[in-house]
């Protein structure tokens, strides 16, 4: 009988070898639509065997089921979530049509989280702003210094950056000082 | 957890959700048209991590560090 190997590559020398099975820990996302009252929803945690979240649009009445499971191989975790949440969907709803099925390992998922949802844009008033400086200056600057980040846009209200590249020139960039110099102590 | 919950509800609530608990644990934080429910307060690493992407995907902003 053919053996399903882990598709993580971490795992797959064990589990060749035939040692022992290995178990990973996957995140899966199931995306059914079915219309679903809020006592619907609490209804549908019940009947799912485990932990799980649900996020649920009321606009498009699609929901998409969050599971935190265990499993050896994607196969397997793939099949185990779709299988748990059509049972609990149809017990819940009479028919839900699954949409789609995500599922990443646990550390991939993290990963992915961490990762800025957004990117920050920002023109010269802001930038200005970030660096302590005025608009003028944050203009030089940008035409000047020979590090400072690209614009990612020019519009006709001015030039676009992202707020991470300005920072990021932030921690780099020392600041000349100006204006009149001190006075002597005497 | 307790304590970790009550950060993620506070932040949330800051945020604009309605956050509530349900008579049989569950948690439901919500946002417009959008429901993000959990079986119950999360406990383990990984179900922390499925509510709090679940929250991200619906706007939700967590501090550095959270």
């Amino acid at each position: 009988m053919a053996r399903t190997l882990p598709i993580h590559p971490q795992h797959s020398t064990e589990a060749r070898k035939g040692c022992k099975s290995i178990m990973t820990d996957w995140h899966a996302q199931v995306t059914l639509t079915a219309g679903l009252s809020p006592e619907q929803q609490g209804d549908l945690h019940e009947a799912l065997p485990r932990f799980a979240v649900i996020t649920y649009r009321a606009d498009t009445q699609r929901a998409t089921v969050a599971l935190p499971l265990t499993a050896e191989t994607l196969t397997q975790a793939t099949r185990q979530a779709l299988e748990e949440v059509e049972a609990a969907a149809r017990q819940v709803a009479g028919q839900a049509r699954l949409d789609s099925v995500r599922v990443l390992t646990e550390d991939e998922y993290r990963e992915e989280i961490e990762r800025p949802s957004r990117m920050d844009l920002i023109g010269a008033t802001e930038g200005a702003k970030l660096l302590g400086i005025s608009r003028q200056q944050f203009e030089g600057l940008a035409g000047r210094h020979p590090d400072f980040p690209a614009p990612i846009a020019e519009l006709a209200r001015g030039k676009v950056y992202t707020k991470v590249s300005v920072e990021e020139f932030d921690k780099r960039w020392t600041r000349k000082k100006t204006g009149r110099p001190p006075k002597e102590s005497a | 957890m307790a304590d970790r919950m009550d950060q993620l509800v506070a932040i949330a609530v800051r945020q604009g959700f309605a956050v509530w608990q349900t008579r049989k644990g569950g948690w439901v934080f919500r946002k417009g048209i959008v429901n993000v429910t959990a079986t119950k307060a999360p406990e383990t690493a990984s179900e922390w991590l499925a509510l709090i992407g679940a929250l991200k995907g619906t706007g939700l902003e967590l501090p550095e560090g959270e």
